[in-house]
């Protein structure tokens, strides 16, 4: 009795970074921070900022807080920020 | 970031301010209507930020929806500039016409520089490019830049390669030039080594063929220092390309005479200064005498070239009739000068181990001992 082969497992290339949903952080020490995959903002007071990206809000505080430029998706935030903070 | 900033400032923008409401909600719905908004900050629930003017005409509507109240706390840009000053003609005469001036100026060539020549100089260089049209104040096409770096190449046969790159109103031209091929060393004539000149043997030093002096000796021109006829150990004879190096004491002697100079009178002594504006020459004044003639240009200069802006100041003069006496102290400068470059040449190829200057009259002569290489290369002629 011939024994079944196994079905091969289909392998799947992993998906390009520029093609994933996942937002991506740049960050220029601890003054500036650019999001790109930024959907919008969720809220924005004098020492907090929350980004929302779709799957996560992301928030940023610090102090002299500033959005200095928020277009095409891409939010480039300044100041001293002092904590990051991931919510799902 | 200047360049960003400088197109703002070029379209005009409003710094506002909103209070009340959600700042947040404010931010989204701009963004969602295509409000550009930068440098937005939260103070104390007052929010500031900067848009472009269409983008603020558009914001009320926003400002609504979330509930804000906006205030424009400054205008700034080129526009708001214009419209402020709109009483001052003059202002906005003055500011069109420098912009126009700028922009037609910006067609010609301010300035032409060459790199890569060693050998060649560079004035050379540029008045051949001159009689292309490559030169400061001229309107140049790509198609001329290319003829021209092709003709210049043909026309000067030093230079292996050309071309003249354009940097907006700066041209450069850029040159390779020939390195001559190396001379192939014949030695397939027969030769013999023979002295060029009278002298002492110091050295001898033998490639090919036989000695014919001995270090010591004294030789006088034309005497045989290096022998083409190889002697072989059957007793027969042959011819070879004798070769070697013989360096001799020699003297060399320099009798001065200012005789030998003319000297005129410069008359019509005259100056003239003429403006240079963009290859234009604007003289002020006569021309000047070209029997003696020297030019000294002073160009405004910015941080990495010189701007084709400047005075250029001709000195002239013509000479007379009759020869003119010189003074005794002028014999003796000449005689000196002539003795300078005398020596100037002699250490071209030689080099001087001892030297004297005598006074004769009111000259000088000059006389030196000097090493230097005596062998020179003579044929051996053979009938077939």
């Amino acid at each position: 009795m011939s024994q079944r082969k196994k079905p091969k497992e289909k392998k799947h290339l992993p998906l390009p970074e520029l093609l994933s949903d996942e937002p991506k952080l740049e960050t220029l020490g601890n003054r500036e921070i650019i999001v790109e995959g930024c959907k919008g903002i969720a809220e924005y007071s004098e020492n907090l900022i929350k980004l929302s990206t779709g799957t996560l809000v992301i928030g940023f505080t610090g102090t002299e807080m500033l959005i200095q430029s928020f277009d095409n998706g891409v939010a480039v935030i300044k100041g001293i920020i002092t904590e990051i903070t991931f919510v799902t | 970031m200047f360049i960003i900033e400088f197109i703002r400032w070029l379209f005009g923008y409003i710094n506002f301010s909103a209070s009340g409401g959600f700042p947040d909600r404010f931010i989204n719905l701009c963004t969602k209507d295509g409000i550009l908004l930068w440098n937005i900050k939260n103070v104390g629930g007052n929010l500031t930020a900067s848009t472009t003017v269409s983008g603020y005409l558009n914001i009320r509507n926003c400002a609504k929806k979330s509930g804000m109240k906006v205030r424009a706390i400054q205008k700034k840009g080129l526009i708001f500039f214009l419209k402020a000053h709109k009483k001052r003609i003059g202002i906005l005469i003055g500011l069109s016409v420098c912009v126009l001036i700028f922009i037609f100026l910006s067609q010609f060539v301010w300035s032409v520089s060459v790199v890569g020549n060693d050998v060649l100089e560079t004035d050379f260089i540029l008045s051949t490019f001159e009689d292309y049209g490559i030169k400061v104040g001229s309107r140049v096409t790509k198609e001329q830049l290319r003829d021209a770096a092709e003709k210049a190449v043909v026309e000067i046969p030093k230079l292996s390669w050309a071309t003249v790159n354009q940097k907006g109103t700066v041209l450069v031209i850029e040159v390779r030039e020939k390195v001559e091929a190396p001379q192939m060393y014949d030695n397939s004539k027969p030769t013999n080594v023979v002295a060029k000149e009278d002298g002492l043997i110091l050295s001898v030093d033998i490639l090919y063929g036989n000695s014919e002096t001995k270090v010591g000796s004294a030789v006088t021109k034309g005497d045989l220092l290096i022998s083409g006829v190889a002697n072989h150990p059957d007793g027969s004879q042959s011819l070879i390309h004798a070769d070697g190096h013989v360096r001799a004491l020699v003297k060399k002697k320099k009798a001065s005479n200012s005789n030998s100079f003319s000297f005129y009178n410069p008359e019509n002594e005259s100056v003239r200064k003429s403006l240079f504006f963009f290859g234009i020459k604007i003289p002020f004044g006569k021309n000047v005498p070209q029997s003696f003639y020297t030019e000294h240009k002073s160009f405004i200069e910015s941080d990495k070239s010189l701007l084709p802006l400047g005075i250029i100041t001709e000195y002239g003069a013509s000479f007379s009739d009759g020869k003119s006496e010189i003074s005794e102290q002028m014999q003796n400068k000449i005689s000196l000068y002539t003795n300078a470059l005398y020596i100037r040449e002699l250490l071209d190829y030689c080099e001087i181990k001892s030297s004297q200057t005598e006074k004769n009259g009111q000259e000088y002569d000059f006389c030196a001992e000097c090493e230097q290489e005596i062998g020179i290369l003579q044929e051996i002629y053979v009938e077939n």
